[in-house]
């Protein structure tokens, strides 16, 4: 318990600067939308011709015009990009630090098995991103409540469960990674999340590529298609839950085994 | 009864060598100096006793116990000090000795701050703020404070002043008079002598000598360098014998009257008889093995 306290204080300062920072990028962008909403008509056409960018940010499907379809596209991405990236970056550096800071001697010649630190680290990690989704959710609410506009609740929790969902795949895949490796890894904890996010853009380009909706977490966690009301596949939300399962598995295996670095 | 006990380690990294083979015990009780230059092998021991390295092969156990099965058993009752400190940086002193004393399930108030006193140490710095010298206190405390019956220091008064190093010392012959073994690994031979019982050197990867310090100190080994000779007349303990230049290097082991009558009478300009370094002393035993 102790050593759990001592990792959520750990990740507490990172935490708190994401949610809060992108929290008030959901603010200000939600901010925009009265004025956006004035200008509909002219929205919906330029987005409309916007040749194949249209359909692939989804424009073809939401209504800028509606409050929840404008924050499904604004908060969307900064949820969905951001997100992620906090997720992988947390996640990564969670197991691998320890040996990057050199204070895995530390901690390891105490007595507390490995099993333990890897589960230890893994809720640290999982309440992280956890606190990240239901921050980000409530500054959502609260954007709605400041420019007085209404919502469809159950559209705007799916689209939250969806994104919370995705940003603990990723997260478990790299706390996988982090076993893996010895120092903090800054490029995985970008590029991966990105690697998945553009996977997504050539499904949306390309129906030839659309197998890849197997593989990236950004295709079932798509706003355009959360928020219309559409059910996503089950299978690649199943798969992804596999993956996240994988990364855990893979973290709890080699870091049991793992040569410790001086 | 042997506190520590190898059996044929053995650890390789890829291809290069950690260790060959590598068999010795340490009986309870004893202050046991382990002595090497760098790379011979000492870190990679510990850290397999310590279970943060698995052996390529062989076997380590510690008070009786695996080293890879009983890990975790073995950890609640040693105490380890490792030779390059590093803590989490945002924590204060009195934080690191609470977060070790609650990851040994133990209350180490009372202890970890009689150390304090006795080392000097203010438990309210940040650890960011503190010098080599004194992390190396902040893990003295640690690896003190829960009282374990076996310490593993690697090359523990490094950093600390001569006044600390004296302090370090004085605690950690209470603790053996307590009845705890202590295994040192160090490069300091001055160190090895006036505080271990037991002795081993090791040298790429295997032991070459291991006996009471007593025992080894009575080699009587002396590190002689003579100016004003071309040659040598042949004389009985005289090892490693080298040529340079405008002066003989030998070792000498033997009587020192028998020595200064041997030199007598040669035309010597100058000479000198120390005590030999350790790489020396290791040149030594290596050669004597090979003999």
């Amino acid at each position: 318990m102790h050593f759990l306290k001592h990792e959520l204080r750990r990740n507490r300062k990172t935490t708190l600067i994401w949610s809060g920072a992108i929290g008030f990028m959901i603010l200000l962008s939600m901010l925009m939308f009265p004025q956006m909403k004035n200008e509909a008509d002219q929205m919906t056409e330029l987005f409309s011709n916007m040749g194949i960018f249209t359909e692939v940010f989804g424009m073809d499907i939401l209504n800028m015009a509606h409050a929840l379809d404008f924050y499904g596209l604004e908060a969307g991405n900064m949820i969905g990009i951001c997100g992620t990236i906090f997720a992988a970056w947390i996640s990564v550096m969670s197991l691998a630090r320890e040996e990057g800071d050199h204070t895995a001697e530390f901690l390891l010649t105490h007595p507390i098995s490995r099993k333990a630190v890897v589960y230890t680290k893994l809720v640290s990690v999982v309440t992280a991103i956890v606190f990240f989704n239901v921050f980000s959710m409530f500054f959502g609410i609260f954007s709605f409540g400041v420019i007085g506009e209404s919502f469809a609740w159950k559209e705007f929790l799916m689209f939250h469960v969806f994104e919370l969902w995705m940003h603990l795949e990723i997260g478990c895949i790299c706390f996988g990674i982090s076993a893996c490796i010895s120092k903090n890894s800054l490029g995985i904890g970008i590029g991966f999340p990105l690697f998945l996010y553009f996977m997504n853009i050539f499904i949306n380009i390309s129906d030839k590529l659309s197998f890849l909706k197997y593989i990236t977490p950004y295709h079932y966690a798509e706003p355009s298609t959360v928020i219309s009301g559409e059910i996503p596949d089950v299978l690649p939300v199943l798969l992804g839950g596999i993956y996240g399962f994988l990364g855990v598995l893979t973290a709890f295996r080699v870091y049991q085994r793992k040569n410790i670095k001086a | 009864m042997h506190v520590i006990k190898t059996e044929n380690l053995t650890k390789f990294y890829g291809k290069s060598r950690g260790i060959t083979e590598l068999s010795f015990s340490v009986d309870e009780g004893d202050i046991f100096g382990y002595i090497g230059p760098n790379g011979a092998g000492k870190s990679t021991t510990i850290r397999i006793l310590l279970g943060l390295i698995a052996p390529t092969q062989g076997k380590a156990e510690i008070l009786g116990l695996d080293c890879q099965k009983n890990t975790k058993e073995i950890l609640k009752r040693v105490g380890y000090i490792p030779s390059e400190v590093f803590f989490w940086d945002y924590l204060r002193c009195e934080e690191v000795f609470a977060l070790s004393a609650a990851l040994r399930k133990c209350d180490c108030r009372k202890e970890s701050q009689l150390l304090c006193e006795r080392l000097a140490l203010d438990p309210k710095k940040k650890v960011s703020e503190l010098s080599l010298g004194t992390r190396k206190k902040v893990s003295i405390v640690c690896a003190l404070q829960h009282k374990p019956d076996m310490y593993i220091l690697d090359e523990p008064t490094s950093g600390l002043d001569p006044n600390m190093q004296r302090e370090f010392w004085d605690l950690l012959h209470e603790r053996n008079q307590e009845g705890a073994t202590i295994f040192l690994s160090s490069h300091t031979l001055s160190e090895i002598q006036k505080h271990c019982k037991t002795a081993a050197i090791i040298r790429e990867g295997t032991i070459q000598v291991k006996d009471k310090v007593e025992s080894l100190s009575a080699s009587n080994v002396k590190k002689v360098v003579i100016q004003g000779l071309s040659m040598l007349p042949p004389l009985q303990g005289i090892k490693n014998l080298q040529y340079r230049e405008d002066k003989i290097v030998f070792l000498y082991q033997g009587k020192a009257c028998e020595l200064i009558g041997y030199l007598q009478g040669l035309p010597i300009m100058d000479i000198t008889i120390s005590d030999p370094e350790l790489e020396e002393i290791y040149m030594h035993f290596y050669r004597r093995e090979e003999a």
